[in-house]
């Protein structure tokens, strides 16, 4: 039986809610049964990815370093929706690790070879 | 594959009481079970593992959806996993978990389990069709 | 080929509009819970639903109009076995 691709949708801001972190958590831990996965952040989720958060002060967690470990635990597929950067006046630049960005089609083809997707 | 037996593995996020996600999620396995269909697991993350505590108590003339989850899964015997991070954040605790971080409750609702979530890729991978509610 | 499910009211959050912003040809739409009122009154993306409708790519769940006493004028209601028959044949699901 082949590997069933699984995409990670991340659609949220972190800290406001545990959306992201959760996610993180959940693309991490089956990073180490599923060779096949691919994460994609679209709408406000292209923030998770700003660098230099610094939620200290919010009481929230600091998960942004552990997106660090995705290239250690070989999740290679990490895809950010240019539109959402450009309309919140961000650049991939400004992002922690590497992404390859996709427009809508490219966003759409991706999203379609999927077996499985998963929303935070 | 619409004739033939199909496998649902279910990722339920939302909470027993405040938002509907869950009474839909549960919705949609009673009729796939209804209509022959198997569902291999549910996978309880994020507020969804709410649904596994033994404390939920609504009043008397409403469903308590963690006694529907309960039954369900007992009749049609698939598995209820609770992711164990999520809910310890949350306060949903086990017998061996309470042990060990020296807690003197612990709420988990049999026949629900706490699990990695290595367990929902295990679910992923042996399902035809993976739901998120 | 994906089944979105959308659960939120257009009023309320952009869920359903970032959906349609990324529905592709072979997508449908079903809206479920709150989400149910976009199919009964009009509004910034209503016509988005519209020629989805017309093209049979819209669903809406009934269970969930009656619990909210509203009637859809565009979509094809359905049950929940019928929401088990979509889901079964599309390819996979995305939750918003």
């Amino acid at each position: 039986m082949t590997e069933k691709k699984v995409g990670i949708i991340n659609r949220c801001l972190p800290h406001g809610s545990a959306q992201g972190r959760e996610s993180l958590d959940l693309t991490l831990a089956m990073s180490a049964f599923n060779e096949s996965l691919s994460l994609f952040f679209i709408n406000d989720g292209v923030y998770q990815l700003l660098d230099g958060h610094s939620p200290e002060e919010t009481l929230q967690k600091h998960y942004q370093p552990l997106f660090k470990m995705l290239e250690m635990y070989d999740v290679e597929n990490i895809y950010v929706c240019e539109a959402s950067l450009k309309q919140r006046s961000l650049s991939s630049k400004m992002l922690l690790i590497d992404v390859t960005l996709l427009d809508k089609q490219g966003l759409q083809q991706k999203f379609a070879l999927q077996d499985q997707l998963l929303s935070f | 594959m619409d004739e033939q037996k199909v496998k649902f593995s279910i990722v339920v996020s939302g909470a027993p009481y405040g938002s509907q996600s869950a009474s839909t999620a549960y919705q949609f396995c009673a009729s796939a079970l209804l209509a022959g269909h198997e569902i291999s697991g549910v996978f309880f993350y994020q507020e969804g593992v709410l649904n596994a505590s033994q404390l939920v108590s609504p009043a008397t003339d409403e469903i308590n959806l963690p006694d529907f989850w309960a039954a369900l899964a007992v009749q049609y015997n698939f598995p209820l996993e609770v992711c164990v991070s999520a809910s310890l954040r949350r306060g949903v605790v086990d017998p061996q978990e309470a042990q060990q971080l020296s807690l003197e409750q612990f709420n988990l609702k049999a026949p629900f389990v706490l699990s990695g979530l290595g367990q929902l890729a295990e679910l992923s991978a042996r399902c035809d069709r993976l739901v998120q509610f | 080929m994906i089944l979105h499910t959308v659960k939120s009211s257009p009023f309320q959050t952009l869920a359903l509009h970032n959906c349609l912003n990324l529905l592709a040809e072979a997508d449908t739409l079903l809206l479920i819970e709150d989400a149910v009122i976009a199919c009964c009154v009009e509004h910034n993306n209503y016509q988005r639903l519209q020629k989805l409708s017309q093209q049979g790519r819209l669903m809406v769940l009934s269970a969930d109009l009656e619990a909210r006493a509203v009637n859809n004028n565009i979509g094809k209601t359905c049950s929940y076995p019928d929401f088990v028959n979509l889901v079964i044949k599309h390819k996979s699901q995305l939750s918003w």
